[in-house]
């Protein structure tokens, strides 16, 4: 394979991962529909269950980048310590620099088309996390003696980390609507009804499941390392404990990471969180759904099918919530007595195999993948 | 685009369709196939359009964007498309940086060498997105190009594909299931149930009780051209939302795993 960008100090992704990534809101608005009245939750009109898009992750996922100290291109503010200029200011240099007489362009070989896709986004890329991930969009525009540059340019970043929007693996029920906000805002003395649309909706109880993964041969085009990926074992964990911190986004809790590695290039299963479904059984009806601890996630055919699979798994990243109950077969798996054990990693090692199940610890794994 | 002209053999490529097709099922979580004419809506075809077809099977050969319009051409190529699930989509709105030309924002901001990126400080649009849920087709596919039909049969078998599949957006992992390589035996023309969506006979549906049926002008054919590429040719689908088979008159169809399909 040969090198998108002429950068010997980051390790190129060389596999294929996919990723399932379930959290849970309790009595909160996981993602608010902003074209309807009052940013109501997202709910799918027929089955009943709960949408976050993966908009929603994607911030939730930039905002950690940004607070672990990685550079972020997509910001939700305008930054005054500019952060945001900088990352632009990057660019403006890069293209300042470009000596249109350094390139003999039309006889340029891998090896020098890598080294001017280095030289114009390689510093860009380098301190703008988000877009290794997710991509971006833009142009680029050159005129006179820079005819033809843009050949040898990408017109835009194609991100190698996708996630599916979302869905709960039950339908959702909706709390009443209830006016502790319209009440601080009152327009008149005797009127409890102070403003107009701002009731507050939010969903009883939701779990979860996302769908990622991370394409190793789109992942060169963004300078995606092995590094990046890896950071993935900690990041929509942590983000989502630090990260829904708004009045509507609290009672949101990471419950289950998995991030399956593949042996072989070009493969992937898919589909794995059509693999995972609510035990029934050993969860209380849906409409009465208020926490964990009334939600059992059976996860018998997501084992079995990994188990099918083994030999073309390289390994799996782990990490369940120690409330989280989950079904595998005929057996239902609690956390151990340690912290770090829980009966679905026994369960995934006998599927898989002991050496191919790796058991994150997602804090002390997180101190690895800061910054320097 | 007539029947005949996709049989007759001489196309750019140079060699015949084969008498055979390769079958496999396309699902996902979500779909969004978007509709050309649509502007702040973002509406989606319910049947994948031929042309997305070609970019999902080019994204799974590891095929350079743009490079493959003619090995999808008319006489190169045919595809059948058979919804599997009931078609529906649910609005899902969404928050996105403009990439409007006074919303981007161009660095350096004088020169001749520049680049424009969306402005992340500024507000977001509000798009509202019709998507698919749970799409699901059978795709039949034939191709007279053997090196990239070799190639395709070789991925499916093994369940591989260079970039990962999709549905539409990115976003919208797909999920890829070989079905077969199945004989495609041409059937003269006559009064049937079509399983796959039917191609250019609109008119020749008999609308029966209890059986939606939908009608969608969707691109077909693309060529690629100094600006990336163009949408050649359109071609008009009509499909039952609940998946069923349509029956149509006086029609020619062709058999494939005992099913009645029409490519296009």
């Amino acid at each position: 394979m040969s090198d998108t960008y002429a950068d010997d100090s980051y390790e190129p992704v060389t596999n294929r991962s996919e990723i399932v990534f379930c959290y849970d809101a309790v009595d909160a608005n996981p993602n608010g529909n902003p074209l309807s009245g009052a940013n109501r939750p997202r709910i799918d009109p027929e089955t009943q269950r709960a949408v976050v898009t993966d908009v929603r992750l994607k911030r939730y996922l930039r905002d950690q980048l940004d607070d672990d100290g990685h550079g972020v291109y997509v910001r939700n503010v305008k930054n005054d310590q500019g952060k945001q200029s900088s990352r632009e200011q990057l660019l403006a240099d890069r293209m300042r620099d470009l000596d249109p007489d350094d390139w003999d362009l039309g006889t340029l070989d891998d090896e020098e088309e890598a080294e001017l896709r280095e030289e114009v986004f390689g510093a860009f890329l380098d301190a703008s996390a988000d877009v290794r991930y997710f991509g971006a969009t833009m142009s680029v525009d050159m005129k006179g003696s820079y005819e033809g540059f843009e050949d040898y340019l990408p017109d835009h970043f194609t991100g190698p980390v996708q996630f599916s929007p979302a869905k709960t693996l039950h339908p959702v029920t909706e709390n009443e609507e209830y006016n502790s906000l319209t009440s601080v805002i009152a327009t008149g003395e005797g009127k409890e009804q102070g403003g107009f649309d701002l009731d507050d909706h939010r969903i009883q109880y939701g779990f979860i499941a996302f769908h990622g993964l991370v394409d190793e041969h789109g992942a060169a085009d963004t300078k995606l390392s092995t590094a990046d990926v890896e950071r993935l074992d900690t990041l929509p964990w942590r983000a989502i404990k630090n990260q829904t911190i708004s009045r509507s986004k609290v009672g949101q809790e990471p419950r289950l990471y998995l991030r399956v590695e593949y042996e072989d290039e070009s493969f992937h299963l898919g589909g794995l969180t059509r693999d995972l479904d609510i035990d029934e059984e050993r969860s209380v009806p849906a409409d009465e759904l208020r926490n964990v601890r009334e939600f059992t996630l059976d996860a018998t055919d997501l084992v079995s099918r990994l188990g099918r699979h083994a030999d073309r798994i390289a390994r799996v990243r782990v990490v369940a919530s120690d409330v989280l109950d989950v079904t595998v077969g005929d057996e239902v798996s609690t956390a151990g007595d340690d912290i770090g054990k829980h009966g679905f990693y026994d369960a995934l090692r006998e599927a898989v195999g002991d050496d191919t199940v790796e058991v994150v610890d997602v804090y002390d794994e997180a101190a690895e993948t800061m910054p320097e | 685009m007539s029947r005949a002209s996709l049989d007759d053999g001489t196309d750019d490529a140079g060699a015949a369709l084969p008498e055979t097709c390769l079958s496999f099922e396309l699902r996902g979580e979500w779909g969004h196939f978007r509709r050309v004419e649509g502007n702040i809506v973002k509406q989606t075809y319910r049947i994948i359009p031929r042309t997305t077809v070609a970019g999902l099977v080019a994204a799974m050969l590891g095929l350079e964007r743009d490079s493959y319009y003619e090995a999808f051409g008319p006489s190169a190529s045919a595809v059948a498309v058979e919804p599997i699930e009931e078609l529906r989509a649910m609005n899902v709105p969404q928050n996105t940086l403009s990439t409007a030309k006074e919303h981007m924002t161009t660095m350096p901001s004088r020169g001749h060498a520049r680049i424009s990126m969306p402005d992340p400080t500024e507000l977001r649009q509000q798009h509202n997105y019709e998507l698919l849920v749970d799409p699901a087709y059978r795709i039949d596919l034939r191709l007279a190009d053997d090196h990239l039909r070799e190639r395709l049969r070789a991925r499916l078998e093994d369940g591989t594909s260079y970039y990962s599949p999709s549905l539409g957006l990115s976003e919208h992992l797909a999920e890829v299931t070989y079905l077969g390589e199945f004989d495609v035996t041409p059937k003269a023309r006559e009064t049937t149930r079509v399983d796959s969506a039917v191609v250019e006979a609109v008119d020749s549906v008999e609308l029966e009780p209890d059986t939606e049926v939908n009608v969608e002008r969707s691109p077909a054919f693309m060529t690629a051209d100094e600006g990336g590429r163009t949408t050649r040719a359109f071609q008009s689908l009509a499909y039952a939302t609940g998946a069923e088979p349509l029956r149509v008159h006086d029609i020619e169809t062709r058999e494939v795993d005992g099913r009645r399909v029409m490519f296009s």
